[in-house]
């Protein structure tokens, strides 16, 4: 049983949940030249495919990395860094981008879905590279200048980088038999959605 | 105010809740009739529009209840995978032949499995609703709309899917209390009946 730390961070969870539903009245038209700050938080909760890649890559990483705290914050770090160079650097390339997020969500999803994460060094190497797609990715086709890419691209690993700890965390949490069971069920949903994604990219083109 | 404690689990779990709720105004929220919420809606709506989809799902996680541990979480983890093929399958536009006989047949047997306390190996039950799940899959894939948006689509037949596992394994936990097993074979042979009548419908 746990005591009061945990309890103020359960709190602080819901309190964040709550956070993250509130933009939801207000996303509606809004324009990127509004506030490129805010749009970039907003963007993980408005372009969902990549955000099955996030989750997946942070179920992942918090099941690859056991018990070791250091290689969890290694990965959050990396992928913080791959986001931001990622929107500043990535080429322009949609269709590439895209497919490669797929294909990741589905390796990802099946290597949790069938409980073989792999070592925890693959996933302090493989994050930032997710985070660099992820990046390119959600920066795709803004047409901005370098000053306004960079406060979209903060505000992004702000709020991609929060949903990503608080879903390592509980990945990493989970060592309850049914919360296992959880995080598996969760992420072979994620790979049957990005094979059928697939199937749907080679039948007629990106979607 | 002295908070109560709480469990590892139920912090895992409302975590992971959490996060589910944080996706929903994503995927349902403004701009529904572009490629994210009227995908997702049709896509949910699928699985839960026909009877034989329905009974099949809920019979899955029925039978995972009664089969226990760990058939109980490997059917859920394996029915999406296994289905999603048959999904591919049907969106390439590959041919499956006797689609619908399949789909009754699974409503069909897997309430006979039910009724009848059938416990095999987890292999040999993993095989069965593997089988199954091909054909459900086909059907869902092969009537993905063209104009609905693929990811929205894609996530909101899986969910709903899953979600009819869930029903039908928490259902199923009722094979605990000491009627709880004869209560579930009276649903497995309703299951079976009904997959005739569906059968008889569907050749009659």
């Amino acid at each position: 049983m746990m005591k009061e730390p945990i309890l103020r961070r359960y709190m602080s969870v819901l309190v964040f949940a709550g956070g993250a539903l509130w933009p939801s009245s207000a996303m509606a038209h809004l324009r990127v030249s509004d506030s490129a700050l805010f749009s970039g938080i907003i963007q993980p909760f408005t372009h969902v495919e990549g955000t099955i890649l996030l989750l997946v890559l942070s179920l992942w990483a918090g099941c690859a990395v056991r018990s070791r705290v250091i290689l969890l914050r290694f990965c959050l770090g990396g992928l913080a860094g791959g986001m931001l160079l990622g929107g500043m650097l990535a080429p322009d390339a949609m269709a590439k981008m895209s497919l490669a997020v797929v294909i990741l969500t589905l390796g990802m999803g099946l290597a949790v879905a069938a409980d073989r994460p792999g070592p925890g060094k693959l996933a302090v190497i493989l994050t930032p590279i997710a985070g660099f797609i992820l990046g390119g990715f959600w920066r795709e086709g803004l047409e901005f200048g370098v000053k306004t890419t960079l406060f979209f691209m903060l505000g992004l690993a702000v709020s991609a980088t929060a949903l990503a700890a608080v879903v390592m965390a509980a990945a990493f949490f989970a060592r309850g038999r049914v919360a296992r069971i959880g995080v598996r069920i969760l992420a072979s949903w994620a790979c049957a959605v990005s094979a059928m994604l697939l199937a749907y990219w080679y039948r007629s083109g990106p979607y | 105010m002295k908070l109560a404690p709480i469990n590892k689990n139920q912090l895992t779990l409302s975590w992971l809740l959490a996060v589910v709720i944080i996706l929903i105004p994503g995927l349902a929220g403004a701009h529904t009739d572009g490629a994210g919420g009227g995908g997702f809606m049709t896509g949910f709506m699928h699985p839960l529009g026909g009877l034989d989809h329905v009974l099949a799902m809920v019979a899955v996680g029925l039978w995972g209840a009664i089969l226990g541990s760990p058939a109980v979480w490997i059917l859920p983890v394996a029915f999406p995978l296994i289905m999603t093929l048959g999904a591919v399958a049907g969106i390439l536009g590959l041919p499956l032949p006797q689609v619908e006989l399949g789909i009754v047949s699974s409503v069909v047997m897997l309430g006979l499995v039910i009724a009848v306390k059938f416990r095999p190996n987890l292999p040999l039950a993993v095989i069965i609703v593997s089988f199954f799940a091909v054909f459900h899959g086909y059907a869902h894939g092969v009537e993905l709309p063209q104009n609905a948006g693929a990811l929205g689509y894609s996530s909101g037949f899986v969910v709903a899917t899953g979600l009819l596992h869930m029903a039908g394994i928490v259902a199923g936990l009722v094979h605990r209390l000491p009627w709880g097993e004869r209560v579930l074979q009276g649903g497995g042979l309703a299951v079976t009946v009904t997959g005739l009548y569906l059968m008889k419908q569907l050749y009659l």
